[in-house]
């Protein structure tokens, strides 16, 4: 069963209170820096990143992260291991803020802060996410959360951003 | 019916036909271009003390509906209108706008040239009008001699406070001269609402644990009001989400060091393209404004600019900086109007939530 | 969408005028066209229809007249390689064609990008059902309806639809009609019949809103997504009555604002969900009892809302689309200065009402019923615009043309009381006489709106009119009776009929009384901003807008309505006329109210008055402009001899239709030209038998140039006799000279004024504009001065060949006798051409083998 619990307006309107509570939170956006983690967090952060810029006239850098071969809970690949994110800027003294689609177990989130970690050291990291669906198995918080949506462990929330789903929209999956 | 004239300020006279009340009135008189809504305009508290001249050449179509007012007591001086239609042909079949007019005492005119009328006043801008029964000069050295109340919100808005109960959010509105479409949005979305005098004072606000505040629409000029309910805002603003609209958002903007200016032409209709900065999108909405924000006076260390008019580039929206208060000139609520903007509503609603973390 | 991209785009045209299918499309491309062009982008037309504006004087950069198949347009898409196809002008068989394209992968393989819509939106278009699912999935109610085998499933549907349903049968045996069901009596009957009829023993049980209000809404709508309501009709007629033969109101003048913008936000959801890029009309069933509504249908292209709502509102729509379709937003858009700047993103807003009313065929068809229902019947349009709903509603009755005066004829009608009834129940065309004489005699409002399902509103507005009609009649020569009268509608014709005067008495009377018609600009913004569209309409009130153009002006009187006979023809002679007499430099001013009409276009003509052509209307216009010279066109002969009375300089132009259908093969004719003392032939002409095409063609096929050695030889030693025969007639203009053959010689038989049919045909064939010419000798220039584009004939080795359409299966006429296929039944006419006669016919054919020839 699937039910849709934000729609594509309700998907837009958390966006752009997210954008505003960065620059609550950041003071403005001096030295801040987006990273989206793959496939919808980085779309996610490019949103985010125009919002911002539209309403500081500012360029935002937007990098993308793939986690893939950092995860904890997935069997090491050899190969894989040394994959590099892909940032055309350095993160070092930057406030980073990390953005993904779901906020699970963490264990995600933990990946991503060891993979840019290894990349230089950002004057702080913080996270923000479009959905917050609970069952936390570490001890990592967003900072800035698009929807706190309860849910059963057994239920899939799914993000659809237009750029991959071809629609905006987030839904339960039973 | 029986002949009467509209007369202006600039000693132009406009024979017509009146309807409603025969009383004679003076007030400042505007034109709204909206199409539809003609009963929500009449009722709109912002047009207290003034005529209103609809560009729509028909209005009184459908009578008056138990669900299309914006107040109780409407307090316009006039209304003005190519063709009125007296009828009422709606499902309730109450009253027809006629009628209503006699019963709220307020005059109205018909078979006027509104669209030179329209035409003339973009020219000078609003001006002081009486809808008189003979256009001599004793009638015209009245109208110079009036002068028209500078204390429309004192005149319109509650003495005391009232509860609008509902089982969710705890809201605050500071009334002005409230719109009901602001509290008919906040029914929809269960919120528990208490309507505060607009001379509350933070305390007052605070002790009623607000989950957010609203400050509402108004007639008038902002800078009549006391120093006091700039304090109000100043003390509450980074306390909970605040929301504020119409002159609300007037407010907001001088408690934050911005200037108001006088706006001239006024806009008063529903389809200006105003653009909201943080998506680059257009919206319409319906506006109602004599006066806006100085853009040069806003210190943008401390608000953004969200949402602007495309004609004439008028501010639209502010937020504050560093906490969840923000405010829009237009009615979100529209009635009459758009409903692309309500989900500012939810906007408010949703910083609400945020501000209180979540519920599990 | 990025225009840096798209270079060439290919419009498919409307083809042939219909029923339904008047001059709007032609002229949004000419308007669309044009604007194209102007972005520096390539346009190529593909159309068969030889009244099309847009095929000639240069609104396209090259112009394919072909036939409209699959077959073809792939050869121009392959000839050409556009890189953009415009989807939204050519009507739905224009979206059958992209169909077809699409699934023979023609886009695909020729790099050819569907404009303004998604590939989706294509299988939409032709498909209701699936448009009908794709609204449900948006979450707008559509009409409920559902396939049931026995009276318990019924049943089911009508617990959740409520009565009144529609039962009808699927697949029916014999043909059969659809049962309106009230209660369950009702259904049990239709339900046991219709299993009876089905070939599948199943019954469509469908939710009825028969009765409820007709809402249109036309919404725009740019590649970033802004969308923008251009504008909200009503029509006065409900439910059940098609839109097209219903008087439509703009605005909507009975709905709350909470109705109102229920459909506006319906519309631009709609819009979005679909990613429409242009306009797009939506039309809306309202129940008026609990402001529920369904959506009824979408439609993306280009029709008649559209073009109303551009006429009604001065949006300039046409010019706007064009500027979308190619990739710019809505903000982008550099309009003329005579805009504001921003006009294409402000909502339009009216100070005025625009009434439109339906013409019928019903004149010229005498057994076609009158009775309206959900089968379009209508062949036209007019508008009338005014300050108040009874001038607007006036004005529109007026430019019907339907009687000397308007309508208000206050005749009592000899109806029985249960005849009037019945009529009330089941309209009939031209119901607003039954209307009004139920109001003469004494029905109530409330009773009125009941049986009729028409708002009291328009009921309060009907018995006004009758209240101001009876104090004029009841006050002979009195100011106020005048005053009030004209304020709202009437005019110096009603006024003289009513006080059995002349109008040129009651005008004199009202001048002297300062009762005088001012002009309003027909603008988006009701008077907030500047705006200059060049487009009137007369009012009484204070302020007058329109002032005289400087320069030579030239009026030319409009063709008013699409009647049933090819006035599109006639509507295409008037707007080559406005385009000639603008290259002659006259400053040109057209008196029309068709909403349709390719003369609106306002490039063509420098200002516009949408006004009636009853001589009083005109000769307020005519007070304004005080042209050098007034142009009218064969319908208008009286007007245009009335005014020649008056001291106007008037130029009636008389080419109309052929006088009778001819059936004979080999008729051949010379077709001329004539300043008055010199004749010059431009070929010879044939008619032939319409079967020559296909056995089922009632009407006959017009072949021109005629390649014969021996006829051209023999017409050379005519020549002289056919000169001195055209000269006797005097008149500069265009002529026909038939022939017939005696004794297997050719002789002159008749002489008559060359038929707009045959105009387009040798201007199409000769890429001359004959009307040019015709323009030219009839203001009084000299043959050798205007013959200089004329090729020389011998040249062209292609053969063009035209044939009308009729309406005939569209109306359901069967009756042998009035099914003759001649011209004055014709609605539409399509041309094609080829090397040899035989090739073409056969593209004459090709696409039209289910066309009402």
């Amino acid at each position: 069963m699937r039910k849709e619990v934000v729609d594509s307006m309700a998907m837009k309107r958390a966006l752009t209170r997210i954008t505003y509570e960065i620059i609550e939170q950041n003071k403005g956006i001096h030295d801040v820096a987006l990273v989206g983690i793959k496939t919808r967090g980085v779309y996610i952060a490019q949103r985010i990143g125009e919002r911002l810029q539209q309403l500081e006239t500012a360029t935002i850098p937007v990098g993308e992260l793939d986690i893939t071969a950092f995860r904890d809970d997935q069997p090491v690949n050899a190969v894989q291991a040394p994959m590099a994110y892909q940032l055309d800027f350095d993160v070092a003294g930057k406030r980073v803020i990390l953005v993904d689609d779901v906020l699970f177990t963490g264990r995600t989130i933990r990946a991503a802060l060891d993979a840019l970690m290894g990349g230089g050291r950002p004057q702080s990291i913080s996270l923000a996410v479009l959905v917050d669906r609970g069952h936390r198995e570490l001890p990592i918080r967003a900072d800035f959360i698009g929807k706190n949506i309860p849910t059963a462990l057994q239920e899939t929330i799914k993000v659809s951003v237009t750029e991959v789903d071809g629609h905006d929209g987030i839904e339960i999956i039973n | 019916m029986a002949d009467r004239y509209l007369i202006l300020e600039d000693g132009s006279a406009y024979l017509g036909e009146g309807f409603g009340s025969p009383a004679v009135s003076t007030g400042e008189i505007v034109f709204n271009t909206s199409m539809t809504g003609y009963q929500e305009i009449i009722t709109n508290q912002i047009y207290h003390n003034q005529i209103i001249a609809f560009t729509q050449p028909t209005i009184g179509s459908y009578g008056i509906n138990h669900d299309s007012y914006e107040s109780i007591l409407p307090t316009v001086k006039g209304v003005v209108v190519r063709d009125v239609a007296s009828i009422s042909t709606n499902r309730q079949r109450r009253w027809s706008l006629d009628q209503y007019l006699k019963q709220q005492n307020i005059p109205g005119i018909s078979h006027i040239d509104t669209r030179h009328l329209a035409k003339q006043l973009r020219a000078s801008g609003p001006m002081k009008a009486s809808i008189v029964d003979v256009a001599d000069a004793h009638a015209f050295d009245q109208l110079g001699a009036t002068v028209l109340t500078n204390q429309q919100v004192a005149a319109v808005a509650t003495p005391k406070p009232f509860p609008n109960p509902d089982t969710g959010l705890n809201v605050i509105v500071i009334d002005f001269g409230l719109k009901h479409g602001i509290l008919r949005e906040l029914s929809k979305r269960s919120c528990n609402v208490t309507v505060l005098p607009y001379t509350a004072t933070t305390e007052e606000i605070i002790n009623l644990d607000p989950d957010g505040v609203v400050l509402s629409t108004g007639p008038g000029k902002p800078q009549d009001l006391p120093d006091s309910v700039l304090t109000m805002i100043q003390n509450i603003q980074n306390r909970v989400p605040l929301f504020a609209i119409g002159l609300g958002h007037e407010l907001f903007a001088m408690a934050n060091g911005a200037q108001i200016m006088k706006l001239s032409p006024e806009h008063h209709g529903a389809n200006h393209p105003i653009r909201e900065v943080i998506t680059n999108q257009i919206i319409y909405a319906s506006q109602g404004q004599g006066y806006a924000v100085n853009p040069d006076t806003i210190d943008r260390n401390k608000l953004i600019t969200t949402f602007v008019d495309l004609i004439d580039g008028t501010i639209q929206g502010l937020r504050y900086r560093d906490f969840p208060a923000f405010s829009v000139q237009f009615f979100p609520d529209g009635a009459p109007g758009p409903t692309e903007t309500r989900d500012i509503f939810d906007e408010f609603v949703e910083s609400m939530q945020q501000a209180r973390g979540p519920v599990w | 969408m990025n225009n840096a991209v798209i270079s060439k785009v290919l419009i498919i045209g409307a083809g042939h005028n219909d029923i339904g299918r008047e001059g709007q499309h032609d002229a949004a491309v000419t308007q669309i066209g044009s604007a194209i062009r102007k972005l520096g982008i390539a346009v190529i037309l593909v159309d068969n229809n030889p009244f099309s504006v847009a095929a000639e004087n240069n609104f396209a950069d090259k112009v394919y007249i072909e036939p409209l198949t699959v077959g073809a347009i792939t050869k121009i898409i392959q000839a050409e390689q556009p890189d953009g196809l415009m989807p939204s002008l050519g009507g739905i068989q224009g979206v059958n064609l992209i169909q077809a394209l699409i699934r023979n992968n023609v886009l695909k393989n020729n790099h050819l990008r569907l404009l303004q819509w998604d590939a989706e939106m294509i299988d939409l278009v032709v498909n209701p059902a699936l448009m009908s699912n794709r609204l449900k999935d948006l979450s707008q109610p559509v009409i409920a309806s559902q396939v049931v085998a026995s009276q318990a499933e019924a049943d089911q549907v009508v617990r959740s639809v409520g009565f009144p349903v529609i039962v009808k049968s699927v697949a029916p045996r014999i043909e059969a009609s659809r049962q309106l069901c009230e209660d369950e009596a009702d259904l049990e009957r239709a339900l046991s019949k219709g299993f009876k009829l089905s070939a599948t023993k199943q019954c469509i049980v469908e939710q009825s809103i028969v009765g409820y209000k007709e809402i249109e809404f036309v919404g725009i709508r740019d590649p970033k997504g802004t969308a923008l309501l251009v504008a909200g009709m009503e029509n006065f007629d409900p439910v059940g009555i098609h839109s097209a033969d219903s008087i439509v109101f703009a605005p909507t003048q009975t709905i709350t604002d909470q109705e109102y913008q229920q459909f506006r936000s319906a519309t631009l959801t709609i819009m979005r969900a679909l990613h429409i890029v242009g306009a797009c009309h939506v039309q809306f069933a309202l129940d008026p009892t609990t402001q529920a509504y369904y959506v009824i249908k979408v439609t993306p292209y280009f029709d008649r809302a559209m073009a109303l709502a551009a006429r009604a509102t001065g949006y300039p729509l046409a010019r706007i689309v064009a500027n979308l379709t190619v990739g710019v937003s809505l903000p982008e858009i550099k309009l003329p200065t005579a805009f504001r700047k921003q006009t294409a993103l402000i909502e339009p807003v009216l100070d005025h009402i625009v009434c439109r009313i339906p013409i019928w065929p019903f004149n010229v068809l005498k057994k076609v019923s009158h009775q309206l229902d959900t089968v379009m019947e209508s062949t036209g349009s007019v508008i009338g615009i005014g300050r108040s709903t009874e001038e607007a509603l006036l004005k529109g009755l007026r430019a019907t043309d339907e009687s000397r005066y308007h309508v208000i004829a206050n005749q009592p009608q000899r109806y029985s009381e249960g005849e009037l009834i019945q009529r009330l129940i089941h309209p009939q065309a031209g119901r607003m006489l039954v209307l009004l004489e139920a109001l003469n005699r004494g029905y109530q409002i409330d009773e009125l709106a009941e049986l009729t399902k028409i708002d009291a509103f328009y009921f309060y507005k009907l018995s006004h009119i009758i209240a101001i009609e009876k104090a004029l009649r009841e006050h002979p020569f009195d100011v106020h009776a005048l005053g009030r009268a004209k304020y709202f509608g009437f005019t110096d014709e009603d006024a003289a009929a009513a006080w059995q005067s002349t109008p040129a008495e009651v005008n004199h009377f009202a001048i002297e009384n300062e009762i005088q018609a001012t002009f309003k600009e027909v603008e988006p913004t009701a008077g907030e901003f500047t705006e200059q569209t060049n487009t009137y309409y007369s009012t009484y009130e204070f302020d007058n807008e329109s002032t005289q153009l400087p320069g030579r002006r030239a009026v030319v009187i409009g063709t008013g309505a699409n009647r049933i006979g090819t006035n599109h023809a006639n509507d295409y002679l008037v707007s080559q006329l406005l385009f000639y007499l603008k290259k002659a430099d006259y400053q040109t001013i057209l008196i029309n109210t068709n909403p349709n009409s390719v003369a609106m276009t306002p490039q063509l003509a420098g200002k516009r008055y949408i006004e009636p052509k009853q001589v009083s209307d005109v000769l307020t216009v005519l007070a304004i402009e005080k042209p050098e010279v007034i142009f009218t066109t064969y319908h208008d002969y009286r007007l245009g001899q009335q005014l020649t009375k008056l001291g106007y300089q008037v130029v009636q132009i008389n080419n109309s239709l052929p006088r009778e259908q001819i059936k004979t093969n080999d008729s051949p004719a010379v077709e001329v030209i004539t300043d008055g003392s010199e004749v010059a032939i431009f070929g010879i002409s044939e008619i032939i038998a319409g079967n020559n095409l296909r056995p089922d063609v009632r009407g006959s096929v017009e072949v021109f140039p005629i390649q014969d050695k021996a006829e051209n030889q023999a017409i050379e030693a005519l020549s002289t006799e056919i000169k001195q025969r055209v000269l006797t007639f005097g008149v500069p203009g265009l002529y026909t000279v038939r022939l017939t053959i005696v004794d297997e010689e050719l002789h002159l038989a008749t002489i008559e004024p060359m038929s707009l049919a045959t105009m387009a045909l040798i201007s199409k064939a000769s890429g001359s504009s004959v009307t040019r010419l015709l323009l030219h000798v009839k203001l009084g220039e000299s043959l050798d001065k205007v013959m200089y584009d004329y090729p020389d004939l011998t040249t062209l080795d292609t053969i063009f060949v035209q044939a009308n359409t009729f309406p005939y299966n569209q109306l359901q006429i069967y009756d042998e006798d009035e099914v003759t296929g001649e011209p004055g039944h014709a609605t539409g006419t399509v041309i094609a051409h080829g090397k040899t006669l035989k090739a073409a016919l056969a593209a004459l054919n090709a696409g039209n083998e289910s066309t009402d020839f």
